[in-house]
């Protein structure tokens, strides 16, 4: 976590001042053979907002997330990043540069408990050699120590105390979603890209998967790039909504904006033609 | 009638009877388990780490020991040769990232099972080609026939003080270990102030066993009861299980400490109870090296045939598991491995990278294939048939479990054990041969009624 302190109680109310941009993403088109997932989208994210990103099934809002994570290598466009740009990202650059993310189908390591799983977040923050955790002696220990206690920081912050010892194969859908979410943070990620964080939750789920969204906005200035499909939620939660559609770009603005927008409910309800 | 007397009264009458014998048949088993450990080892590295299957690892351990004979044969010394050889491995390693595994990223893991056949073949020729495919000696120096320790200076009692030393060491660190979680949680008000009692009520158990256990080499009248005199052999016995009784107190007793304070006074607190198992494997860890140790100078003294090649490969086999056990519980690497194991994408996303995780993981079993090259092909000699001892890891790692690494030990120890025994013993009832086909049928019961073997990780699936 950024800080130490105590997450504090939801702030209501938004920063009406936007930070500067985090990153932008610029005419970019990814195709698989002769599906073009992607066509010339661009948009930004900027420092300490939430960034919604909606669309009907199949838009390419998770093709979108991958692109940024570096799974995917666009075609066209161009990344930038913390002021630098690149024509596509690689997964380590992105992680070491500071982009966690989770998958929209629980992507945690089955076997291995809660707190491993997490722990497997301080990969990239772990200095010492193989040899010396191997002998499990003097600094060693105590940067495992140290890592550990960040750890369990953000498993108390997610209320998952409880199940820090079980497999997390074995877990519900609903605490998966949050180990997840919990080895993202251990990242101490600046941008935090969530796809369907609250897919398959019931509403007490989604209340608490929400207030967690918020306070680590809030508390530890995380910037969130979101795609979600519960309207309620993306409203209440994000500072801008990019909205796709069949890969194209076809709104983008505050959520009340967006929701007027006629683009946009044609594409959700469809056109008469 | 006739067979069943042969095969369900004769073996034990048998054992009973010659158990000196038993003794040797149940070493010489040991020490073939411990060296199809160390290929089955191979095989749990490659697997925890991508869920592969690697076909290739016999002829990796082939292959080792074809470049290490080679370049002997070319006046290359010794230690240098396996340095080298090391050296080939890890380049072996780099070859294979690159050429192979880089393009199988996010691939079903039958593809990767798949590449490994293909790399099976191509290192089996790559390997006859270079080095030539004629039957060669391998003779690295450890030392051969039968152990012989009656000139070793180790005086009985000097291995009595050992263990007795080793014991009350192992007890204070777990004493002391152990109430200090207990007082913090006193302190923390979540345990009754008498839940410390069993810890000092332990401690004095403990210490009355000790004063047993010396007393008899103070006062007793001879200490050499490895010699195996009646009198002798009978008192120690007596002592022994005095001691033993008290021991069991005490152990009892700080282990109650634990568990009615610190136990649920941390798990109330939403706190890990202390993992109480690592003691156990500490003490048991320590007091079993000892007895091994003990009863290898006994047997040897009382006539057991010991083979001095089997007992180097064995503690080989035994450092290299240590290592690689510490290797994957207590290193950042290790957690990223298993990492890998479970999910690419996720691996990634988390910053951990697949290609120098696979590097580092075909380059350690490049090196325990070599190690096994070694034994196997002191053992042996080195020739293709080498390759085909991979068949035998194959029930080994049923019955461990194909993701564990103490997996791969304990159930090489069994299969080795098991053959030896049902050999010796069972094998005029059953016709002889029994060896060639005992593991795998073990492997097959053990695939009815236990899938994920002895250790193996619990096959979590979700509906």
């Amino acid at each position: 976590m950024k800080a130490d302190v105590e997450p504090k109680p939801i702030v209501a109310g938004r920063p009406t001042e936007p930070g500067s941009v985090l990153l932008s993403v610029e005419n970019v088109s990814l195709s698989f053979g002769g599906v073009r997932a992607i066509r010339d989208v661009s948009f930004d994210i900027r420092k300490g907002e939430v960034r919604a990103i909606i669309g009907p099934n199949g838009a390419g809002k998770t093709s979108m997330l991958n692109v940024i994570n570096g799974f995917y290598h666009p075609q066209e466009g161009t990344i930038t990043f913390k002021g630098v740009r690149r024509h596509d990202m690689r997964p380590y650059i992105a992680a070491s540069q500071g982009i966690a993310r989770t998958f929209q189908n629980v992507a945690l390591f089955k076997g291995m408990s809660t707190l491993d799983n997490i722990m497997t977040g301080r990969t990239l923050k772990m200095r010492r050699g193989l040899l010396s955790h191997m002998v499990h002696f003097g600094p060693a220990k105590w940067e495992e120590i140290r890592h550990r206690e960040a750890v369990e920081r953000i498993i108390d912050f997610l209320e998952i105390a409880h199940i820090r010892k079980a497999p997390v194969g074995k877990l519900p859908y609903g605490l998966q979603k949050r180990v997840e979410l919990g080895r993202a943070l251990a990242m101490e990620p600046e941008l935090l890209l969530l796809d369907e964080p609250m897919a398959g939750m019931n509403l007490e789920e989604k209340q608490d998967m929400s207030r967690f969204i918020l306070t680590v906005k809030d508390t530890f200035n995380t910037t969130i790039a979101l795609i979600e499909h519960d309207m309620g939620v993306v409203m209440d939660l994000s500072d801008r909504v990019v909205v796709l559609d069949y890969g194209r770009k076809i709104a983008d603005g505050t959520p009340a904006e967006v929701q007027g927008n006629q683009a946009v409910i044609d594409a959700y309800l469809g056109v008469a033609h | 009638m006739d067979f069943l007397f042969k095969l369900l009264v004769e073996p034990w009458v048998t054992i009973l009877t010659a158990p000196l014998f038993f003794g040797e048949v149940v070493i010489g088993g040991i020490m073939a388990g411990v060296m199809y450990s160390l290929v089955a080892l191979g095989f749990v590295l490659i697997y925890k780490a991508s869920g592969v299957f690697n076909f290739a690892q016999g002829v990796m351990v082939l292959f080792a020991a074809l470049s290490l004979v080679g370049l002997m044969e070319r006046g290359v010394p010794l230690l240098l040769a396996i340095a080298l050889t090391g050296v080939i491995m890890l380049a072996l390693a780099f070859a294979i990232e690159r050429v192979i595994l880089r393009y199988m990223v996010n691939q079903e893991q039958i593809i990767l099972f798949m590449a490994t056949i293909g790399l099976t073949y191509f290192l089996e020729g790559f390997g006859e080609t270079i080095w030539g495919s004629n039957v060669k000696k391998l003779d690295v120096g450890l030392p051969d026939g039968p152990l012989n320790v009656s000139n070793v200076a180790i005086g009985p009692s000097v291995l009595v003080w050992t263990f007795a030393v080793a014991l009350a060491a192992t007890l204070a660190v777990l004493f002391l270990w152990r109430m200090r979680a207990v007082r913090r949680s006193v302190d923390a008000g979540r345990a009754p102030a008498l839940a410390v009692m069993p810890g000092p009520a332990g401690l004095a158990f403990a210490a009355l066993g000790l004063a047993c256990f010396f007393a008899r080499f103070f006062f007793g009248p001879e200490a050499d009861f490895i010699q195996g005199r009646v009198g002798a052999t009978a008192t120690f016995l007596v002592t022994l299980s005095w001691t033993g009784l008290a021991m069991v107190w005490g152990v009892a007793f700080v282990w109650l400490a634990t568990w009615l304070g610190a136990r649920q006074g941390l798990l109330d607190a939403g706190k890990d109870p202390p993992p109480l198992h690592y003691a156990w494997f500490i003490l048991l860890g320590i007091v079993s090296v000892i007895a091994a140790a003990a009863g290898v100078v006994w047997g040897a003294r009382s006539g057991i045939l010991i083979n001095a090649f089997e007992l180097s490969a064995a503690v080989i086999a035994a450092i290299l598991v240590i290592a690689l056990a510490l290797f994957f519980q207590k290193t950042r690497v290790g957690r990223a491995l298993r990492a890998v194991a479970d999910d690419h994408a996720a691996a990634l996303s988390v910053g951990i990278s697949l290609r120098g995780i696979w590097v580092i993981v075909w380059a350690v079993s490049g090196m325990v294939a070599l190690a096994a090259g070694i034994i196997w092909g002191g053992k042996s000699g080195v020739q293709f048939s080498l390759s085909l001892i991979a068949l035998k890891a194959l029930p080994v790692l049923i019955l461990g479990g194909f993701t564990s690494v103490p997996g791969a030990i304990v159930g090489g120890l069994i299969i080795g054990v098991g053959e030896k025994v049902a050999e010796v013993y069972w094998g005029p009832a059953l016709g002889g041969a029994i060896e060639n086909w005992f593991a795998y049928m073990l492997a097959l019961v053990f695939l009815l009624f236990r899938p994920q073997g002895l250790f193996g990780e619990k096959i979590i699936e979700r509906v």
